[in-house]
């Protein structure tokens, strides 16, 4: 058991349920993902105090194995800055910091005092990128300027969400955040540092990752098995971004092919500039599931006509996934299992996969409290719900529920006796694990056992069943839980009565934020 | 220097904190996100209980054509949800610089915080700002001085272990001759009003310009202090203490004998903590304290003190290498020459050594019921132990 993504994973959903992070962090995420970067926040020090406590970027623990945060710079503006301006301030730390510390890269992070008062930051750092050894870039990150923001981002995804079930294609459905902390800075380091770099690797491609916040899934495991089918085939990963070093991103336009799934800007750009053609699924709608996997590695190997390697290798690692699923789906045979889940665009794709693993699910209870908690109208939810209801009575799910509180759902499942309840609510999954322990029924998160049906591996697949057939044969000890001797509210799950009108107020709040 | 790894937060964060303590006020957080969510993070998981500030979440439109109406929906919206609260705005650098007027705005406090002093200034102007209730009362001087009411100014009660510690040091003043009653400062608006009575102000470090002010228009004397750890830290306390209060000595054995009695059973341990390097950092009244309580009391050695932030008065301690550094990379680099065998400290401290004693702010990484100071000198004692026990 990973302690310390426990403790992440914990702390973050503490503070998120009452707050939401700005742009600088975002960005400080970003760039603490390469290799040997350092953060530098252009503005007064408090921007750069707190996110030293914050928990560290998981692409940088599991991707770079970097324990702790880079440290992260300011440059401390103070008034006299603000009245003459900043730029020689900045200019001054950007030597210092190269002086001092020799990083591989720079990244200047502007915060919302050098915004407002009019700093040109990208005049100061091609002023000084002949002056130092380190590389560097400049984001824009003003708190104020996020588009998470934006009433369209939420309700967008909501109405993405009900086209993906629907099989429409990419063109259909629109999507992305461009413009928050940690896109920006992912589109800075790829519009600031590579360069023609004069010749192509054939057949090469690369690969975008994400989990900033992502503790418990294993990042590294799904980007060694992309490397190695990919390999299979005949298709050679040019670099994995982010997670890797500055000589790894300048280096990419050498790839023909990108593979992205966060900044579409980022792939245009690359388009526009190096001639690179690239795929894009920032919903994970084409590559959930099962058959999106296989999508996966066709959709890539279509690129360079190499459909018939790629055909000859998934079926190999088909057959070998068969095979080690054989045992587990024995096991589970007369076995029956409860899922809680967030509807979302995976859904359908996550609800086939467990089939396939060899679950029945006997009651499905669909929750929408997380998307309303982030602003998703409800009459939104309301559609989602009812159409995730139609789509799981169509693949045989016996009894699907919406919204019910967190106790009614354990009465529910407890009713009717299901050996195992999956739980996957994006955020409290082990609060909501230890309510149904605690009334007697076992129960596990997919993504405490490394799962996620966002991520584009069959070895997770195997994991899972692995996890279920363990955590079934396990046995159960009787559990009345110190948690549970508070009063918590059932529907915003396990919020202390104590503290409800907080948690309302702050869902309210997120209504002003996004105007 | 032009670059820094900041080691606290800023003037905002200082108020927030002040603010947030104040049990029947809320702190409207006048910024964008970010200005609310690092503060809060620091609250939430420090006090699951708390979550005393809200925000008007600036955005972009707001810096051209202002902040106002972000701020007046988010005070109706804090109204609605937070009963009988009075509401504190605190203004943060944007709204600061952007010229957001806010005199006409329905909030029952508002503090411009949008400075660029450290936190500590944060906290001694916040709570200076709060001597404007308590000298709001026009017939103030007339009504006379309580002989027995001692107001504790700037006792940080968003730091691990903070109740227990005040509450071992309301016990330990009320053995006095004469019954002593305690106000803390901060702890609500509404207490603010008996403050003009008290005849004793006893700083923790942070509010000497609250006190100066009181003495001043209300003639009430103040003493600074650092945190009174150990036994002769509290006599030394009490010593101040008894300059204006009648302190007898017999009741003053009581308090420290359960301690020396109960010490005797591990007694022969004692002499592993002797030489023992160590080193101590967090704000200044904290690692003062904590740091004559470890040489003089317990006989190790602090290599090192860190003041991660900074106050008014310096107090007397006088650790080997005491550091008021700008920037916490060079206190990272200093440590690395030492051979510290315990580390007091912050949050930020467990990423040097996990086992770290957390004892400052923040402090959202250590659970603790039970005090450090007064008869909780056992309870830091044992835990010194451990960690030493953790070397062998």
């Amino acid at each position: 058991m990973d302690l310390t993504s426990k403790f992440y994973s914990n702390i973050l959903k503490q503070a998120t349920q009452y707050g939401i992070d700005c742009k600088v962090y975002g960005a400080i995420c970003a760039i603490s993902e390469i290799k040997n970067a350092v953060p530098l926040v252009h503005g007064p020090e408090g921007c750069a105090y707190y996110p030293r406590f914050f928990p560290t970027d998981a692409i940088r623990m599991k991707l770079l194995g970097e324990k702790n945060h880079p440290p992260i710079y300011s440059t401390a503006m103070t008034e006299p800055h603000v009245i003459y301006g900043g730029e020689k301030r900045l200019e001054d730390a950007i030597l210092e910091l190269d002086r001092r510390e020799k990083p591989d890269l720079i990244a200047v992070i502007g915060s919302c005092v050098p915004a407002i008062i009019g700093d040109d930051l990208e005049e100061v750092v091609s002023r000084v990128r002949n002056k130092i050894s380190a590389a560097i870039v400049t984001t824009p990150s003003s708190g104020y300027d996020d588009d998470r923001a934006e009433r369209e981002y939420i309700d967008d995804f909501a109405k993405n969400t009900l086209n993906a079930w629907n099989g429409k294609n990419k063109e259909e459905l629109k999507f992305g955040i461009e413009r928050c902390g940690r896109l920006d800075a992912m589109y800075s380091l790829v519009e600031q540092l590579t360069k023609d770099v004069g010749y192509k690797v054939e057949n090469s491609v690369n690969i975008d990752t994400f989990g900033r916040l992502h503790y418990y899934e294993d990042l590294k495991g799904e980007i060694v098995e992309i490397k190695t089918i990919l390999n299979r085939i005949g298709i050679k990963v040019n670099t994995v971004f982010p997670g890797c070093s500055v000589a790894d991103i300048k280096k990419m336009p050498a790839a023909e092919l990108n593979f992205m799934r966060r900044s579409e800007n980022a792939a245009k750009f690359m388009q526009k500039k190096y001639d690179m053609d690239y795929l894009f699924d920032p919903l994970c709608v084409r590559y959930a599931g099962l058959e999106g996997i296989e999508r996966f590695y066709m959709d890539i190997a279509t690129k360079f006509n190499l459909e018939g390697d790629a055909e000859e290798v998934l079926s190999k690692e088909k057959s070998a996934l068969e095979e080690k699923l054989r045992r587990i789906r024995e096991l589970l045979r007369d076995k029956t299992f409860s899922l809680v889940l967030v509807p979302m665009t995976i859904s359908l794709e996550y609800l086939k996969l467990l089939e396939f693993i060899g679950l029945k699910i006997k009651a499905l209870f669909i929750n929408t409290e997380w998307l309303e908690r982030f602003g998703t109208k409800k009459r939104y939810t309301n559609e989602i719900a009812n159409e995730f209801r139609m789509l799981a009575n169509k693949l045989g799910v016996e009894e699907v529920f919406i919204n019910l509180d967190a106790f009614e759902e354990v009465k529910k499942a407890k009713a009717r006796a299901v050996d195992l309840a999956l739980v996957d609510t994006l955020s409290e999954d082990e609060e909501r694990t230890m309510l149904y322990e605690h009334n007697g029924i076992k129960a596990i998160s997919p993504s405490l056992y490394g799962y996620s049906p966002y991520r584009i591996s069959y070895a997770m697949i195997t994991r899972l069943g692995e996890g279920i057939v363990r955590k079934i044969g396990n046995r159960l000890p009787r559990r009345k839980l110190l948690f549970f001797e508070h009063a918590v509210d059932g529907w915003r799950f396990p919020c202390l009565k104590d503290t409800l009108h907080c948690r309302i107020c702050w869902e309210e709040m997120m209504q002003i934020w996004r105007g | 220097m032009s670059v820094t790894v900041p080691s606290q937060g800023s003037m905002f964060l200082g108020a927030y904190r002040m603010a947030a303590s104040l049990k029947d006020c809320v702190a409207l957080v006048h910024g964008p996100s970010g200005c609310h969510f690092g503060p809060n993070f620091f609250e939430v998981l420090t006090n699951n209980l708390s979550s005393n500030a809200t925000i008007s979440a600036m955005r972009e439109r707001s810096v051209v054509y202002g902040g106002i109406e972000n701020l007046e929906k988010a005070i109706s919206l804090t109204r609605k949800h937070y009963k009988n609260k009075r509401i504190i705005v605190l203004s943060s650098h944007v709204p600061s610089i952007i010229g957001d007027d806010l005199e006409f705005v329905d909030a029952d406090v508002y503090f411009d915080c949008g400075g660029f002093q450290p936190m500590w200034q944060g906290m001694e102007a916040f709570l200076e700002k709060l001597g404007d209730f308590i000298f709001e009362n026009e017939y103030k001087m007339s009504e006379p001085t309580s002989a027995n009411l001692v107001n504790l100014i700037g006792f940080q009660r968003d730091v691990v272990s903070a109740e227990e510690d005040l509450e071992e040091l309301k016990r330990i003043l009320s053995s006095s001759k004469v019954k002593v009653t305690v106000n803390v400062i901060p702890d609500s608006l509404e207490k603010l009003k008996y403050a003009r009575y008290a005849s004793l102000n006893v700083v923790f470090g942070y509010g000497v310009k609250l006190a100066r002010r009181m003495e001043r228009e209300l003639g009430i004397p103040y003493i600074v202090t650092d945190y009174p750890y150990g036994v002769e830290g509290m006599k030394k306390f009490i010593e101040k203490f008894s300059e204006y209060y009648e302190f007898e000595y017999a009741i003053n054995d009581r308090i420290f004998s359960e301690i020396h009695e109960k010490l005797k059973r591990y007694r022969n341990n004692l002499p592993l903590f002797y030489d023992v390097p160590v080193c101590v950092a967090g704000d200044l009244p904290k690692i003062s304290g904590l740091s004559k309580f470890l040489e003089c009391e317990l006989g190790m050695n602090v290599e090192l003190a860190f003041a991660t932030s900074s106050a008014m008065e310096k107090f007397d301690f006088d650790a080997t290498c005491t550091k008021f550094v700008e920037s916490y990379d060079e206190f990272i680099e200093e440590i690395k020459d030492t051979d510290i065998k315990v580390l007091f400290g912050t949050d930020g401290e467990r990423k040097i050594m996990n086992n770290a004693i957390v004892f400052a702010f923040p402090s959202f990484t250590r659970m603790s019921y039970v005090p450090y100071i007064g008869k909780g000198t056992l309870n830091l004692i044992s835990d010194i132990y451990e960690r030493i026990m953790g070397w062998i």
